[in-house]
């Protein structure tokens, strides 16, 4: 007996592409909202809220373009190089050198620590003033002076300055024997904080 | 029979096309003219006087009180932290509008690092932070604390009233670390970070916005 066979049949409709479609139209409103917003914008201003600007002429002629500059923190140590030699238990030895601020601010001294201190039974400390008529010494912290910037805007009323100070040595009653003849490598380390 | 639709549809949108051409057709009108008046936009402008007051200028405080120095080249000053600077300039406002209200206030990026260098960068960072304004006048009302002013003209209106901006910058001392962005890395810096620098004071403004 012959087998019936049917072969399924597919109809392929090809629907036309409405010219309203969703998409169509999501197409044109992006396109249109995508204009308007160009041609707003190319315009110039804003459409919102009334507005101005004007600049401030900062410059003391009345120019626009100025400048602020900050400046700078910096010691010098006018003449730091001291050599104190002969020195034996209870005497003291001095010597005066000066420091100066080179920046612009005006920098409190103060001692922040020594190099050298009772190494071979060496009392060190630094005092302001000159060693003719010192302060009060200090082996560490402030001085209780300042050293004055020469480009300060004040630099009328406080002129720069140089600041006299004095270092003080003095060999320990109670340092050793071993200290006899020996050599001792000191130095001072100055910190200026601007005041 | 769909076509015949068609063609209805397309007739009756063209009849009312035509009737829309020139008043009507089939019905009695008339038309007469309202007399409105005019309505007349109001003004909002912030300009600079034809002369300078000669009490506009610079003066500085060293650290931010005692007598104000004046300086008369601010570009030549070498500022230090704790510096006070006071910039007064008088600038002519015009507000109009019977329920125009508006603010003040200085224009962003009025203060720019003067090269992107560190310490530029760092101390338009400090400078900008501390910059404020104030402003006096007819119509000029402070909006709390907040640094910004209100201008109220009233039925009446300002123009080219003058107005005293004072413009506050500090530089700081013994401030808090800054934060500055750059085009590749962020930086944390502190004072001593903006030592040598420079700032350009070229984009300093003053906005007036309707509210």
């Amino acid at each position: 007996m012959p087998r019936l066979t049917q072969t399924p049949s597919v109809t392929v409709t090809k629907r036309r592409r409405s010219l309203f479609s969703f998409s169509n139209i999501l197409k044109s409103m992006v396109t249109v909202t995508v204009a308007i917003s160009l041609s707003v914008l190319a315009a110039g201003g804003t459409y919102a809220y009334l507005n101005s600007a004007q600049t401030i002429p900062a410059g003391s002629a009345g120019g626009a373009s100025t400048t602020i500059k900050s400046g700078s923190a910096s010691l010098v140590i006018t003449s730091g190089a001291a050599a104190l030699s002969g020195l034996y238990p209870g005497v003291t030895k001095t010597a005066d050198f000066t420091v100066s601020a080179s920046g612009s601010a005006d920098l409190a001294l103060s001692v922040s620590s020594i190099v050298g201190q009772g190494v071979n039974g060496l009392d060190i400390k630094v005092a302001p003033g000159t060693c003719a008529a010192p302060g009060t010494a200090v082996a560490a912290g402030s001085l209780g002076v300042t050293a004055v910037a020469a480009t300060t805007y004040d630099s009328t009323t406080t002129p720069a300055s140089t600041v006299p100070l004095c270092l003080v040595v003095s060999m320990l009653s109670s340092a050793s024997a071993s200290a006899a003849g020996a050599t001792t490598s000191v130095s001072v380390n100055l910190t200026g904080v601007q005041s | 029979m769909n076509k015949l639709i068609k063609g209805a549809v397309a007739t009756a949108a063209g009849v009312a096309l035509l009737m829309g051409g020139a008043g009507t057709f089939a019905y009695w009108n008339d038309s007469v003219g309202i007399t409105g008046g005019t309505i007349t936009a109001g003004n909002l402008k912030v300009a600079a006087p034809a002369t300078a007051p000669s009490t506009d200028g610079w003066t500085v405080q060293k650290n931010g009180t005692g007598t104000a120095t004046t300086v008369s080249t601010i570009s030549s000053f070498v500022a230090s932290p704790g510096d006070k600077f006071t910039l007064t300039k008088t600038v002519n406002v015009t507000a109009t509008g019977n329920n125009l209200t508006a603010t003040l206030a200085l224009g962003a990026g009025s203060i720019t690092a003067a090269t992107t260098g560190a310490a530029d960068v760092a101390l338009a960072a400090y400078l900008t932070k501390t910059a404020t304004i104030a402003a006096s006048g007819t119509g000029i009302a402070a909006i709390g604390s907040t640094g910004t002013y209100s201008i109220t003209p009233g039925t009446a209106g300002i123009t080219n009233s003058p107005v005293t901006v004072t413009v506050t910058i500090t530089y700081p001392k013994d401030a808090a670390t800054v934060t500055t962005a750059g085009p590749n890395s962020t930086a944390v810096l502190n004072e001593k970070a903006s030592m040598l620098g420079s700032v350009n004071l070229a984009g300093l403004t003053v906005t007036v916005d309707q509210q």
